[in-house]
């Protein structure tokens, strides 16, 4: 079984927001929840400074404390290593969003909040609400576009190759600073990039192992 | 620490908010009434006090367990959080709560009902009981490895000295208000409060040398802006002023200490007890991502 993982090139990314913007369309996200984020720092003194762009996303960690702290079950890890949500058993205690220490976990409160207040819901937010029924008093975070996975696999595709069953984030990314696949196989090309440019985690000393890794 | 503008998120120390802000402080709330629920039963077991065992209850699962459940997106789903004991320590906690209520009741009923019988094997699973639901609070929050401010094993020992303290406080009132005695719990408050003291310095020590966000944590309880909270409602009013009550009644003598002093004493008491849980949850940093 293989383990989805990802590889962001902090290298190429320029910081345009568009993994963010088609993580939204993807899932219908409501108004003040992002799964995606672009988190910008800098770093050297004037006149050298450098500006980082670090992409942020659910790490979909191995050891994922969410997981561990969940108590009813509600967050699960995939054989293939997508931690998930079972909406339908969360109680919304928040511990899995007080624990995660990479802050992933948004919780959904307002079913009423609109993109444009008061003048009503778009096309856009009806469907989602039919398509992704967020459930209010529940935990949501990014599922590494698993629906486009699943359905992708079924038809034969493969996911990090074919468009079609890759996470909506990957395929967007205009640098293609986004490079999906199975962090298992040492031939895939995630295993591959991580290996030759020395691919690091986010913050390992949580001892999750992420398994989203960095180029820099 | 100023508001962080959404660009300044985990790009700068982000403060915890889930669990204090808004509806979060339900949580704040909740930990502090099931350990002093949990320290008023354990306190008046040792001292037979049928009334603040039922208290004792009361305010463990009707105030605690009532604000988890007001807290929860979903309390109607509150059944499944026993099912991951082996993981989870809120499953673990919701067990410890459950017993401690089922075994507490028949317990309060048969102290009751039967004031002679020896109820000593019982007796002693509850004082096992208490001591759990008052330490897993400490625990759940000290099993956080993002946030330093509370990923030490002095938390739950804070905790768990700040719940026995405040139910003895609580008994203390209670046998003032009913006449009861009180030099044999005034000698448990000499132990717990200058424990309580000394608990709460360590844990603060030790955490400024655990990260650089556990530093700036302390340093945002003692000096930045929860320092009002601290020393005001902590220090002050939570620890000078019910310390000197205490030294002032071993000068004199407990009986000549008038009851609304001691009576001020434990609300001041509590109220410190309920700032430094509060300075605690608003403390906590999570470290920068980048």
């Amino acid at each position: 079984m293989a383990r989805w993982g990802m590889v962001i090139d902090a290298k190429k990314c320029i910081g345009c927001w568009a993994c963010t913007m088609a993580c939204i369309e993807e899932h219908f996200l409501p108004p003040n929840i992002l799964w995606n984020r672009v988190l910008i720092g800098e770093s050297g003194k004037y006149p050298s400074v450098v500006k980082e762009m670090y992409p942020v996303l659910c790490n979909h960690c191995k050891d994922a404390v969410c997981v561990e702290v969940c108590p009813t079950g509600a967050t699960f890890k995939r054989e293939d290593g997508i931690v998930v949500i079972d909406y339908d058993k969360c109680m919304g205690c928040r511990y899995c969003l007080i624990a995660c220490p990479y802050q992933q976990r948004t919780p959904y409160k307002d079913d009423k909040a609109e993109y444009f207040p008061g003048q009503g819901l778009t096309q856009f937010e009806i469907l989602g609400k039919e398509i992704y029924p967020f459930q209010t008093g529940t935990v949501v975070k990014c599922s590494f576009c698993v629906e486009r996975i699943e359905e992708g696999q079924k038809r034969g595709l493969k996911p990090g190759v074919d468009r079609d069953a890759t996470p909506a984030c990957v395929n967007i990314c205009p640098v293609q600073a986004r490079i999906f696949g199975d962090l298992d196989n040492p031939y895939s090309n995630v295993a591959k990039l991580i290996k030759e440019r020395k691919g690091y985690q986010m913050h390992p000393e949580f001892g999750t192992d992420p398994s989203v890794y960095y180029l820099d | 620490m100023s508001r962080l503008m959404s660009y300044e998120w985990m790009t700068k120390y982000t403060p915890q908010e889930e669990w204090i802000e808004g509806g979060g402080k339900l949580i704040w709330l909740a930990l502090f009434f099931t350990e002093l629920g949990a320290g008023l039963f354990f306190v008046s077991i040792f001292f037979k006090n049928p009334l603040g065992m039922l208290l004792g209850w009361f305010i463990c699962l009707l105030l605690g367990g009532g604000s988890f459940l007001l807290h929860m997106g979903k309390p109607l789903r509150s059944f499944r959080s026993i099912l991951k004991p082996q993981t989870s320590w809120i499953s673990r906690g919701v067990i410890f709560l459950t017993l401690f209520g089922a075994i507490g009741a028949v317990e309060i009923f048969l102290t009751y009902l039967a004031p002679n019988l020896d109820l000593l094997l019982l007796h002693v699973v509850m004082c096992i009981f208490c001591i759990l639901v008052a330490i897993y609070a400490g625990i759940l929050m000290s099993y956080v490895r993002a946030i330093p401010l509370w990923d030490t094993g002095l938390l739950p020992i804070t905790y768990l000295v700040a719940g026995l303290w405040g139910g003895a406080e609580l008994l203390l009132g209670i046998n003032l208000l009913t006449g009861v005695p009180i030099e044999r719990i005034e000698l448990w408050i000499k132990v717990l409060l200058p424990s309580f003291a000394l608990v709460l310095a360590l844990y603060l020590i030790s955490v400024t040398s655990s990260s650089t966000t556990g530093l700036t944590s302390v340093k945002r309880i003692v000096s930045g802006d929860l320092a009002i909270h601290f020393y005001l409602g902590v220090v002050i009013i939570g620890l000078v002023f019910p310390v000197t009550v205490v030294v002032y009644s071993i000068s004199v003598s407990a009986t000549l200490v008038g009851s609304p002093l001691f009576l001020a004493a434990i609300v001041c008491g509590l109220i410190g007890d309920l700032t430094m849980r509060y300075c605690i949850m608003k403390g906590a940093l999570y470290s920068p991502l980048i």
